[in-house]
């Protein structure tokens, strides 16, 4: 796999990083008034994954320099990756090394206006810069984009933070040659990080030390993205999101702003899975928030579906919480929601022990499992 | 929680490095011939957990430094051990700040002669010291102690590097403060590392990274037992137990040396757990080992069982060996000792979830649980509700 070809373009407004990684184009662009280096350490941090899936080494063109400590980082990187899942191969890195330095003052986060990136950027008053990607975990059109970033750009200014708005093709890069985007996410931020070149760039964690598991995101692969002149955190992982959201809701207009939604990025819709989760987690807290409504009818959660084991780690959370609060209705049925994913993996693993999994084969007849895309576990339906 | 009274005393071969803690005097002894620190350092690292047990400030008398950032670290690693178990509250520390500086050349690691410390060992090149603890998790009789230096000292040599024994009363200090073991052996490492104050210590991991559970040492917290002066490095995460045997019996000199046995440290007894689970995994690969007798008759493997879900990912790599090579037999065992676990699993949860638990109470009326030691995760048997 080779990377060549980086070009900084500018128009009025924006400046745009670009490279070609074999035959795609991948491009960052920023506002204009930021410093970006002809670097290659965006680059080579984006398609490290890529080349590790193909099992090819990744070549990057000798006249863009690459920072001698993301080198050795990214080695250590591909032992992490092919230990977390062994269809993605340790490959040879060519490229030429020199050390990377500063292109902006200050100390930036990533933030998209969710739980995780509205706490860190609470928690550290050093944080100048909020980082808003278009093109990383969704693809808004411009005029929804443009709505975010002014709303964004107000709130960043009222907590005394620079909003810096970036949009990116990585997400059809990813889809082009990339593995799931659970393992990838983490390098698209740790490209951003390395194209600002600010002395320090946070990365909000989803989870806590206690329920961290092989992610995009992760305090052991996150800080490997560092060069030497930016140091790359991980960012609160000692804090459950209920606490964050806790956190979060001590000042109303901070909680305002909050948009946890997948279904919208400028409003909440309240009916999405992740908006439902919220506001779980506000009515277990014995929280009421502007930005979500009540959750006073439990019908809405219904039809509400939750499996796997994170989800569960947060059912149990909130479930103890809304006991403590002797919310009995609510941990009634946050009992029977985390009870019916138990059962559910109950009758998994009792096929699969005293029916040598005749009931799975049966289903696999009608539905063929889908072929996950490599991420971070290595696919149980498809060993290698 | 009071440190104080940090002293050393020497006699003829031996540098004896104590202080207290609260009215526990710990003490460590090495050679005479190496320099150890006089600060802080090492008696914060050890006593960091009691005093967060016990919910009390820990101050370290102003008259022992400690290192900058070793203080500026000491509150990730209280956040880590505070979300892993509540118990351990996060306490205010309160010490004179300075600037630890190397105490011996050269890059040390932590050694027992089993099979994590041997593959750290082999894998980098740039140690020169195996440091070799008694009374870590061992207590051994002088004489015992004294056979596993001389042994593992013409092993160091051979591989070109220093042996460096020592003792402690580790073990009588943990019992005071009775923090678990599975949580406080990284803070006696990274005690010991500070004393001597190597440029880089390196911690030989046991798990591999899609394995990583809340544990003493771990990737997230070893490193931040570093000061300015020496780097601590949780090493091996990346190589499994299986890939690490099978590097150290590529050289049968090598191989000739590992001792994994609870028995005796100085000799392979063969026949307890952590022998018959080496023994397991030679013969899943196919490697016949001086150290330790063939596995002929498998009945041997009878009492092994898998406790954890972390020993079934070793089972289970031992059995895709064991199949890979065609040893029907082994497969046969390994496959059905993880069958056995999954259905202990299985009948446990079907317990809490169908009968609503009356056979584990019924269990419990007659076997009381033990109360275990506060350690890396909270006791399911008797949980503490937090504030």
């Amino acid at each position: 796999m080779r990377v060549r070809d980086i070009r900084l373009t500018t128009t009025d407004r924006t400046i745009e990083l670009s490279g070609a990684v074999n035959d795609y184009r991948l491009w960052f662009r920023f506002p204009g008034d930021f410093v970006v280096q002809p670097r290659a350490d965006a680059f080579l941090a984006v398609a490290l994954l890529p080349a590790m899936m193909a099992g090819e080494p990744l070549e990057i063109d000798s006249n863009h320099p690459v920072s001698p400590k993301l080198l050795e980082g990214i080695q250590q990187l591909q032992e992490i990756y092919h230990c977390w899942n062994p269809a993605l191969k340790k490959v040879a890195i060519s490229a030429s090394a020199s050390p990377a330095t500063v292109a902006n003052r200050g100390i930036a986060s990533f933030f998209s206006g969710g739980v995780d990136g509205t706490y860190t950027a609470l928690k550290h008053a050093e944080i100048t810069h909020v980082i808003l990607i278009n093109g990383f975990d969704f693809f808004l059109d411009a005029s929804a984009f443009s709505q975010a970033v002014d709303r964004n750009t107000i709130f960043a200014a009222r907590l005394g933070k620079t909003l810096v708005p970036v949009e990116t093709n990585y997400i059809q890069f990813n889809q082009a040659c990339g593995p799931s985007r659970n393992i990838s996410f983490g390098s698209c931020l740790g490209s951003i990080a390395l194209a600002l070149a600010f002395h320090r760039n946070y990365v909000p964690s989803a989870f806590d030390y206690r329920t961290l598991h092989p992610d995009g995101a992760h305090p052991l692969t996150d800080p490997l993205f560092s060069s030497e002149a930016t140091q790359i955190v991980h960012d609160g992982c000692e804090a459950s999101r209920a606490e964050k959201t806790a956190k979060i809701f001590e000042h109303q207009a901070v909680a305002q702003n909050l948009r946890v939604c997948w279904a919208d990025m400028n409003r909440n819709c309240g009916r999405c899975n992740k908006c439902l989760r919220t506001r779980v987690a506000l009515r277990a807290l014995g929280i009421s928030g502007e930005a979500f409504e009540d959750l006073s009818s439990l019908d809405d959660l219904r039809k509400w579906y939750l499996t796997g084991p994170r989800e569960q780690d947060f059912l149990l959370e909130n479930l103890r919480l809304a006991e403590r609060r002797g919310d009995r209705e609510m941990a009634g049925i946050l009992r029977r929601f985390a009870r019916r994913n138990d059962l559910k993996r109950l009758a998994v693993e009792a096929d699969r022990l005293f029916l040598g999994g005749v009931l799975k084969r049966i289903k696999h007849l009608f539905v063929k499992p889908e072929r996950l895309r490599v991420g971070p576990f290595p696919d149980p339906n498809y060993p290698p | 929680m009071r440190v104080s009274d940090i002293q050393f005393s020497s006699s003829a071969d031996t540098i004896e490095l104590s202080g207290k803690v609260n009215d526990f005097r710990l003490w460590y002894r090495f050679p005479s011939s190496y320099r150890v620190s006089a600060g802080g350092d090492a008696f914060l690292a050890i006593a960091l957990l009691p005093a967060m047990l016990a919910g009390e400030a820990l101050e370290v008398d102003r008259a022992f430094p400690v290192s900058q950032r070793l203080l500026e670290s000491v509150g990730r690693l209280q956040e880590i051990y505070h979300c892993w178990n509540p118990v351990f509250r996060k306490v205010a520390v309160r010490a004179e700040a300075g600037s630890a500086s190397v105490g011996n050349p050269g890059i040390a690691s932590f050694f027992s002669g089993g099979v994590d410390g041997t593959f750290t060992a082999l894998k980098n090149a740039d140690i020169t010291h195996l440091v070799l603890i008694n009374g870590f998790d061992f207590s051994l009789e002088p004489p015992v102690f004294a056979e596993a230096v001389d042994r593992n000292r013409a092993f160091a040599a051979s591989l070109g590097k220093t042996l460096l024994p020592l003792e402690t009363n580790f073990i009588a200090f943990n019992d005071t403060y009775r923090v678990s073991r599975n949580l406080s052996h990284g803070s006696l490492l990274g005690s010991v590392a500070l004393a001597l104050a190597f440029s880089r210590v390196y911690i030989a991991s046991s798990r591999t990274y899609d394995n990583l559970i809340p544990w003493g040492t771990h990737p997230l917290t070893d490193l931040l037992f570093s000061s300015e002066a020496t780097e601590i490095v949780h090493d091996g995460a990346e190589a499994s137990r299986s890939y690490k045997t099978r590097k150290i019996f590529e050289c049968e000199a090598v191989g000739r040396n590992l001792r994994v046995c609870w028995q005796d440290m100085n000799r392979n007894c063969g026949r307890c757990e952590k022998c018959l689970r080496t023994r397991m995994a030679l013969r899943a690969m196919g490697i016949s080992a001086p150290a330790f007798e063939d596995l002929h008759s498998l009945d041997d493997l009878r009492i092994l069982r898998v406790s954890d879900v972390k020993e079934q990912a070793r089972f289970q790599d031992n059995l895709r060996l064991a199949e890979a090579r065609g040893d029907r037999a082994l497969a046969r065992v390994l496959r059905r000792a993880i069958r056995r676990y999954d259905r202990h699993r299985l009948m446990v949860d079907f317990d809490r979830l169908l009968l609503g638990g009356v056979v584990k109470r019924t269990f419990r009326y007659f076997v009381k649980p033990e109360r275990l030691r506060p350690g890396p995760a909270p006791d399911l048997n008797y949980p503490v509700e937090q504030a």
